[in-house]
């Protein structure tokens, strides 16, 4: 093999949608041991199970259906007289696209070239690979590894010229040779019929008595351009590679927004976990690809009746990992009414930032030494406000007024405030009643005040005048308050605010 | 000793005197030294300390010295506290505000969790929580998160006629008298209860109580002043 050669490998997938059958049904019966009744939802994957396409041809066979004698290709009227307990499942060619899709962008980490093909077919670019990788076999394996953790059948063939290896690994050769001679040895075997030719094409080959493309091949190119016309030519330029391929080659997607359909409604928001850890699993590997932090997902629950409830996920702190964000959304499913059975999970990253190195002390103060975190305060901001809402959590903040009840406000927890310039005063009491509670007389008769006055001035420069005088008292109970009385209406006591 | 208590004693069924230990590991002292004598050197560290009392009586100067030695690169908690936090007071104290968090949790439920989650972040050092009632489960499970996180729980309850025996590493009673604050242990581990101490409110609110005018501000009433 020389180095100039360019190598390509196609894996074509005969059986996506099935597969993905078989997968969400392993995952979702080791997570939730699913009762009986629901079993009477599920499809018997056990049992003869067949994707139907749209003119009624069966497309996808499990092992099950290829015992009972059904075959590929064959019409619905056909297989139902030979297994009459078949389970169809219509084909979904959306769907079947979107996982052809994944399985890129999962590849994506070890090829840099990679385009879609029609047919369930990925074709990629050896050849600037190899060097990377130390060898053909090498790189092989680790393509390997990815394809059987995904779980997928596949086939596969190597070739100089995309149109070969597609040939090849649809013709089930699954061979990964670079040796061009072997490769050429098994195209020239290929039935015509195979070979797709365009129809009209094939058919008038056959009738001079060609039978493999070899034969083919054998006549000198120009003779057959001159009989058989343009579709000729590049059929043939295709097959020998004189004419570079078009290929789109796939870029990483900027967006993540994926689907999942669920084997069956969901009633009880315990039982979207086990989907939900997969969708987390497809953010988590986005996410590390592009060395990133998730800080806000979307959730949409899809319902029956064409409903649907959306859930907002936040993170303050940023997370990747598939466990974190469980985490989160355990504790607001927790919280969640579904109000129809769920049928389908999309997820959309809404926010995301680059991953910084998180930095800890390593030789904390004198408290903080040894002390072990399980989560940074961040985190922990997550997690509380996942379960309490979002505006449950506050922090403390200080505005620039003399009033308390103006001065002491909320603000969005953790945040860290513009500092105030101005000496504190030094008699404020721990709490305050917002608004200030007018006291009875009998209230006020039996007052003990402690210190005081202490004059506020304020809201002289708009309309709003304030003038209070502040005192700290006691009441019958022993309680000790800060009181003021408006200077307006001098008889009436006000409680502003708790000392403790 | 007889077989009968030696054998007792092998199967630890028998408790002695001289085996008694310090009652607390980490003491943090009050600075208040009556109370820190009461307590044995202060509050218990790591623990869930219990403060009964019905409010506004100085409950938080109680605990204000231990508040502020905590330091303040890591957060404290406020879970349902009866009114709004006076951010003036919290700048008094030294206290960063975006270090402080505030949480209402109207499920006593969530508000449990809420402490306990905290407790053992790691990322918290003091959580202060206002709760009606608590069970012994609910206890141990605090106890255990406030020590794995090396955390405070100051649990703060209305003072009740009927009393629960939890096992508290310290629980106290508050109940405001006319010159200072009744303090009564209730239950504190490895220690007698039902010892009292009272400090005077002059030493308690320093900053509005001068002590030798305490006694004249006593006799004033409350609208004198304004005429």
């Amino acid at each position: 093999m020389s180095a100039q050669m360019e190598f390509w490998l196609y894996l074509y997938f005969p059986q996506l949608q099935l597969d993905k059958l078989v997968v969400l049904h392993s995952n979702s019966s080791t997570t939730t041991a699913s009762s009986d009744k629901d079993k009477s939802h599920h499809l018997d994957l056990t049992a003869p199970l067949a994707i139907v396409g749209a003119d009624h041809q069966l497309l996808q066979l499990n092992s099950a259906a290829r015992q009972a004698g059904l075959a590929l290709g064959m019409g619905l009227a056909s297989a139902a007289s030979l297994c009459h307990q078949l389970q169809l499942v219509p084909h979904n060619v959306g769907q079947e696209q979107q996982q052809l899709q994944q399985l890129a962008q999962l590849l994506y980490q070890y090829c840099g070239d990679i385009a879609l093909q029609a047919n369930s077919g990925l074709v990629l670019k050896l050849s600037p690979m190899l060097a990377l990788y130390g060898g053909a076999m090498q790189f092989w394996q680790q393509i390997q590894q990815v394809l059987q953790q995904a779980g997928y059948q596949y086939h596969f063939a190597t070739a100089q010229q995309p149109l070969v290896a597609r040939l090849l690994a649809q013709q089930h050769w699954d061979q990964f040779l670079l040796q061009s001679d072997k490769i050429q040895q098994q195209l020239k075997a290929l039935p015509l019929q195979h070979a797709q030719l365009p129809n009209k094409l094939q058919e008038q080959l056959q009738r001079l008595g060609l039978a493999q493309l070899g034969d083919v091949l054998k006549i000198p190119q120009a003779e057959l351009v001159r009989r058989f016309g343009v579709e000729m030519l590049q059929y043939l330029q295709q097959l020998t590679g004189t004419k570079p391929a078009l290929l789109q080659f796939i870029q990483p997607a900027e967006h993540f927004e994926q689907q999942l359909e669920l084997l069956y409604e969901m009633e009880r928001s315990d039982q979207l976990l086990g989907p939900l850890q997969h969708l987390f699993g497809l953010l988590q590997l986005y996410l590390q690809q592009r060395d990133q932090l998730a800080y806000q997902l979307e959730l949409c629950l899809l319902q029956r009746q064409e409903q649907q409830q959306q859930l907002q996920l936040h993170s303050a702190q940023g997370e990747y990992q598939s466990k974190d964000w469980l985490k989160i959304s355990e504790l607001q499913l927790e919280r969640l009414k579904l109000k129809k059975p769920v049928i389908q999970l999309k997820l959309i990253l809404r926010r995301a930032g680059p991953r910084y190195a998180q930095y800890k002390t390593l030789f904390a103060g004198h408290l903080g030494a040894g002390k072990a975190q399980l989560y940074s305060a961040l985190q922990l901001l997550s997690l509380l406000q996942a379960r309490l809402g979002k505006d449950q959590v506050t922090s403390p903040c200080l505005h620039n007024d003399l009033l308390p009840e103006q001065a002491s406000r909320y603000a969005a927890a953790l945040e860290p405030q513009a500092a105030i310039a101005g000496t504190l005063v030094a008699v404020r009491p721990a709490f305050l009643v917002d608004p200030p509670l007018a006291l009875d007389t009998e209230q006020q008769h039996q007052l003990q005040l402690h210190y005081g006055p202490e004059r506020l001035s304020s809201g002289w420069w708009l309309q709003q005048s304030q003038h209070r005088d502040y005192y700290v008292g006691q009441n019958a109970q022993g309680q000790w308050l800060w009181l003021f009385r408006d200077l307006q209406q001098p008889e009436q006591l006000y409680l502003q605010g708790y000392f403790s | 000793m007889n077989a009968l208590l030696q054998q007792l004693q092998n199967r630890q069924l028998i408790w002695q005197a001289s085996q008694t230990e310090a009652p607390y590991e980490h003491c943090q002292s009050t600075g208040f030294s009556a109370l820190d004598k009461l307590l044995g050197g202060g509050w218990p560290q790591h623990n869930v300390i219990e403060l009964q009392s019905h409010g506004a009586c100085a409950e938080l100067q109680l605990i204000q010295k231990a508040l502020a030695g905590s330091g303040s690169e890591l957060l404290q908690i406020w879970i349902n506290p009866p009114a709004n936090l006076c951010a003036e007071y919290l700048l008094q104290q030294k206290r960063p505000l975006h270090q402080v968090l505030q949480l209402n949790a109207p499920r006593s439920a969530d508000a449990l969790w809420a402490a306990e989650l905290c407790l053992k972040s790691g990322s918290c050092m003091d959580v202060l929580l206002w709760q009606n009632n608590l069970n012994l489960t609910q206890l141990k499970r605090l106890q255990l998160a406030a020590a794995q996180g090396q955390s405070q729980l100051y649990f703060f309850r209305p003072a009740i006629a009927e009393q629960q025996l939890l096992p508290w590493a310290l629980s106290l009673q508050l109940t405001p008298a006319t010159t200072g604050l009744q303090i009564r242990i209730l239950k504190r581990k490895g220690g007698w209860q039902q010892q009292e101490v009272l400090l005077p409110w002059a030493e308690l609110y320093p900053h509005f109580i001068k002590p030798e005018l305490g006694q004249e501000r006593y006799s004033r009433p409350p609208l004198s002043r304004v005429s």
